[in-house]
């Protein structure tokens, strides 16, 4: 009886180990993590991927090569031949008719210009590009030369153009690159220039009298308009800099950062909570709000031959824009009216 | 071990007490029929053995007691840490601030590679560095060569010599041994205000070198770090088992510290410094056996921010035998305890730091004297029990219970699989229960180790390279093999740019040898 019970208590107690054996053994999930060598949320992982696809596919006579696009004649989602990308090599200057529905990635070999209303898995251009209003782009979408994306528009996944890309009102994205990046239809304004300023000298060492790299504030700080620091700062509250300050280095606040109208960094902003940009303010550097980001008409991120990033949870971004980079929003970001 | 203890506490706190009133006894037992039987009525258990000798006796026993309220509390603590981390992992909001910075004006960066006898595996890291998208003309690579009286100095001269505006090479052959010491000596040569740092067995990524800059654009932040992931998982049972571990630490706990705003830890590879952060709170601690815990407590004590990311990975070789993993984690839990013991009151009273802060960074710090603490509380509680001591039944079994939790069953263990989860692994899941193997090895092993620390200054060894023993056989072989190749690339065509790519596909990392599992 002994005996009976001290085996079921061991069985008892050695059934967890029974998978861990027959895993040890066969060893089915042993390899390594993976680590990519680029990300996926990689501006141009996506577009890069879908080359380099069809390059393998190229001389191949199999059902992923790319068709032509017959419009009079679309396939249905349910066709085989809807599993290969369209292949779209003259579209005239027209726009394709509205309301329609693309589940493969496009193709277009000459400048495109889509109907209202129509719905793209992904877009590849190697020309100009033109989104009509209300289209939605599911996945991705990359133009060689422009991209000209039309009100309305819903872009999921990244947008990319090598020269400029114009954004308008009404429409929402997640992540937008390009050389030059415009919000709205209004030309982007002139940089403003400077007016008198007056300097705020800074002591950078710590309290041990070692030179610092920044100078730590533990409260609120505002910049009076018209003046400048030179220096970076990290602020434990939040950042304000009045009408036409300036900051000459990277500035990090745990709380919010404001930047009243023609203010400018002359570096990267970082805050942990929102940032705002007002009116006619510029920042060269990084932009990154761990909350909300709001680029206000008329100002500037990063500079020609100067790309920069700005990103934030939820990126609001008015007409009058413009950013020399990327512009990621990590959840929702949309352009105001 | 556990399951006595378990069994210990459940004997102890399910003991009837001892039957003093035969009276009392047949009135209670009578109902149930039991009162007859003689040995119910008659048997009085004996007073404990040390009121036989003398009342004073008993001091020891309260003593014992406090020291185990004192542990269980510990425990207890520990264990809601897990518990918070693993949940915030889970359901909380994942904070990656930095991954978004996809373009920037990338500053001037210098990566340091210290190593020691590094032959077998020091081509490889080379060549991956060669590989990555930053720009050239803003990255500086130093192999950090400390008197290896191997190949190693061979291989980084070839290098230096095909790359001599990239590879710039620091020799060492006098001075205090010691990574620590022999990257103070090499940050006297570094120009840019960022480095980086990587152990010579690790293979970076095309982009991780960016992923690591992009933090320390952030003026707050003083030092980064990155995931390490080992590569040589599939060798053994300690491999896999390790692979698990780190996968806890870094997916759960690492980056649940950057989610909780709290004290990620720098590790000292796959990792970068900003010199400046560096020299503002002293700079290398040579005698350090961790310099990296040593730093992380001075750079958040003087104002400055760990950041660390899941996405900055890396791959490393893990120990394959079980003494060089014991020597490893000996050798953490010294450095670790001493830094604990020279900087705890150091972050408690830093004002810089919010409670939070301190309290993380105090228990971060005291992590490694949990084990020789655990120890105690299990030979308290073994002790107590045979003592007759029937007072402490209750927090026996607490003790029990979260030992067991602790090192078991639910707040590691729910941790590392949490991890192993996030990671999107299906099987590997079904190791957990071997992962006590790990944990009662690095108990003993840590245990002994703070104990060591304890020893008077004096009798501890001098400071040495403590070398993690590499397990890439052909690495060497890997290298000359391309270095022949190679030639006769160059014989074919002279550029010399191209033999980078090309070496990576020949120098696998890893020969296909056998698992010993």
């Amino acid at each position: 009886m002994l005996l009976v019970l001290l085996s079921i208590t061991a069985l008892w107690l050695l059934l967890p180990f029974f998978p861990a054996f027959i895993e040890l053994r066969s060893r089915r999930d042993a390899e390594p993590l993976p680590i990519a060598d680029r990300y996926e949320e990689e501006m141009q992982h996506a577009p890069a991927q879908f080359i380099a696809a069809l390059a393998m596919t190229a001389g191949q006579d199999n059902a992923t090569r790319p068709v032509p696009l017959d419009l009079a004649n679309l396939p249905r989602p349910g066709d085989p031949s809807a599993k290969a990308p369209y292949l779209l090599e003259e579209s005239g200057a027209e726009p394709l008719p509205a309301g329609l529905l693309f589940t493969k990635e496009v193709l277009a070999k000459t400048a495109l210009h889509t109907g209202p209303n129509s719905a793209f898995e992904a877009i590849y251009g190697e020309n100009d590009l033109h989104l009509g209003e209300g289209n939605t782009v599911a996945l991705w979408l990359h133009g060689e030369a422009n991209v000209w994306i039309s009100a309305g528009t819903h872009l999921h996944g990244s947008a990319s153009a090598l020269q400029e890309m114009v954004v308008e009102k009404g429409c929402t994205f997640e992540r937008l690159h390009a050389a030059n990046l415009l919000f709205g239809v209004e030309p982007a304004l002139k940089e403003r220039p400077l007016g008198p300023e007056t300097l705020i000298p800074l002591a950078l060492e710590n309290e041990a009298g070692v030179p610092d790299h920044r100078l730590l504030i533990c409260r609120d700080l505002t910049i009076p308009a018209g003046h400048v620091v030179e220096g970076n700062l990290v602020i434990t509250e939040s950042l304000h800099l009045e009408r036409d300050a300036r900051i000459i280095g990277d500035v990090k606040a745990h709380r919010s950062i404001v930047l009243e109208e023609g203010a400018r960094v002359e570096g990267h902003v970082f805050s942990e909570k929102d940032v705002r940009l007002g009116a006619e303010t510029q920042v060269t550097g990084v932009v990154v709000a761990e909350r909300r980001l709001t680029l206000s008409r008329g100002c500037r991120v990063g500079a020609l031959g100067r790309a920069s990033t700005a990103c934030g949870r939820y990126v609001d971004v008015a007409a009058g824009v413009q950013v020399h980079g990327t512009v990621w929003a990590l959840e929702r970001g949309r352009v105001t009216q | 071990m556990l399951t006595m203890l378990v069994c210990c506490a459940a004997a102890v706190s399910e003991a009837p007490a001892p039957v003093t009133s035969a009276v009392g006894s047949s009135v209670a037992l009578e109902p149930y029929g039991l009162a007859t039987r003689p040995w119910v009525t008659e048997v009085e258990a004996p007073p404990p053995f040390w009121t036989r000798f003398d009342s004073r006796f008993a001091w020891p026993v309260d003593v014992m007691v406090g020291v185990l309220y004192g542990i269980i509390f510990m425990i207890c603590v520990y264990t809601v840490r897990h518990y918070w981390f693993t949940f915030n992992r889970l359901f909380g909001r994942q904070r990656n601030p930095y991954i978004a910075v996809d373009e920037t004006d990338w500053p001037e960066v210098t990566v340091l590679i210290p190593c020691h006898n590094e032959e077998a595996v020091i081509s490889t890291i080379l060549d991956a560095l060669l590989r990555v998208d930053y720009p050239a003309s803003r990255l500086r690579i130093t192999p950090v060569n400390d008197r290896s009286t191997d190949a190693t100095r061979e291989i980084i001269d070839h290098y230096a010599v095909r790359f001599p505006t990239q590879i710039l090479p620091f020799h060492r052959s006098d001075g205090p041994p010691g990574k620590a010491a022999a990257l103070k000596d090499a940050f006297t040569l570094v120009e840019s205000d960022l480095a980086l740092i990587f152990d010579a067995d690790y293979v970076p990524g095309r982009d991780l070198i960016k992923r690591l800059v992009a933090p320390l654009l952030d003026p707050e932040v003083g030092a980064v770090m990155g995931r390490v992931v080992p590569l040589n998982t599939p060798r053994n049972l300690l491999t896999r088992l390790l692979d698990m571990e780190r996968a806890g630490g870094y997916q759960v706990d690492q980056q649940a510290r950057m989610n909780l705003d709290l004290i990620p830890q720098y590790g000292g590879t796959v990792g970068g410094v900003r010199l400046s952060a560096l020299n503002s709170v002293g700079g290398w601690r040579p005698s350090s056996l961790t310099e990296d815990t040593d730093l992380t407590c001075r750079l958040v004590a003087g104002g400055w921010k760990v950041a660390y990311s899941n996405r900055y990975e890396c791959y490393e070789e893990v120990p394959e035998t079980w003494p060089v993993r014991i020597r490893q984690i000996k050798r953490w839990a010294r450095g670790h305890t001493d830094a604990a013991l020279r900087y705890v009151p150091l972050l408690l009273i830093s004002r810089h730091l919010r409670w939070r802060e301190r309290l993380d960074g105090t228990l971060l710090m005291g992590i490694y004297l949990m084990s020789p603490l655990l120890i105690i509380g299990w030979l308290i509680a073994i002790a107590l029990f045979y003592l007759g001591e029937h007072a402490l039944h209750g927090l026996v079994a607490i003790l029990a219970v979260a030992s067991y939790n602790t090192l078991g069953n639910f707040a590691a263990f729910f941790e590392i699989a949490a991890a192993v989860r996030l990671d999107g692994h299906r099987h590997r899941i079904r190791l957990l229960p071997l992962v006590l193997v790990g944990f009662l090895v690095s108990l003993f092993s840590t245990g002994r180790a703070a104990v060591s620390q304890l020893r008077p200054r004096k009798r501890r060894r001098d400071i040495v390279w403590h070398k993690t023993e590499r397990f890439r056989e052909n690495g060497l072989e890997a290298w000359r093999n391309g270095q022949i190749e190679e030639t006769t690339n160059e014989r074919d065509d002279e550029s010399t740019n191209r033999g980078a790519d090309e070496r990576m596909s020949t120098s696998a990392p890893f020969s296909p040898r056998q698992s010993t599992a």
